[in-house]
């Protein structure tokens, strides 16, 4: 595995744990702006995922 | 015996903090869950007591995800397994596509929620309860 693909495996790690704690809280937060709030974080890290595949994918064009 | 609708787990991740929320999140969802952070720690479990399921990282220390999916598949030809990873998602060759080719039946890439994980299981389990009434 080279450095490159370790950085995005455990970006991917991070990103999962944020999604993961968020929807988790989702289930025990009533408040209506409290879950906004944690909705919030759920959408941004599915949005750097995506970012980080296609950052992912245009680098490896660029190489190949 | 466990109730309709429920399976007995096993979670494999070296990711402790990964780990504690899946199973937070398949025992909220009613099912049996074990747990182990390597792929050694997993097939004695898988040994002992072959659960309905396996939910397991690709990447991990001293034996690899695949590794222990052909060990598992190996033992247990009907087993239900899961692979996640945080490789690319939307290339072809990935560690989660070769899973796939090597013995998984489905797989999940990383980042996801923890009902992915749930809703994955009970569709793979689901799956072999139509194998067995066939």
């Amino acid at each position: 595995m080279t450095a490159r693909q370790r950085t995005r495996h455990e970006l991917n790690n991070l990103l999962g744990k944020i999604m993961g704690a968020a929807e988790l809280a989702l289930d025990r937060v009533r408040d209506p702006a409290a879950r906004a709030e944690l909705q919030l974080m759920i959408r941004c890290a599915e949005k750097a995922a995506r970012l980080l595949d296609r950052d992912t994918a245009a680098k490896a064009h660029e190489r190949a | 015996m466990l109730k309709a609708g429920s399976a007995e787990v096993l979670i494999v991740d070296d990711d402790v903090e990964l780990l504690r929320q899946l199973a937070f999140a398949f025992v909220r969802a009613g099912h049996e869950v074990r747990c182990a952070v390597d792929g050694e720690k997993a097939l004695a479990k898988f040994d002992a007591a072959p659960p309905d399921a396996v939910v397991i990282d690709l990447i991990m220390p001293v034996r690899e995800g695949i590794e222990t999916i052909m060990a598992m598949r190996a033992r247990r030809p009907e087993a239900k397994i899961l692979a996640i990873s945080g490789g690319l998602r939307r290339s072809p060759e990935t560690f989660l596509n070769m899973a796939l080719r090597l013995g998984a039946d489905a797989m999940l890439a990383k980042p996801f929620l923890p009902s992915e994980a749930v809703a994955a299981v009970r569709r793979l389990v689901g799956a072999r309860a139509d194998d067995a009434a066939a």
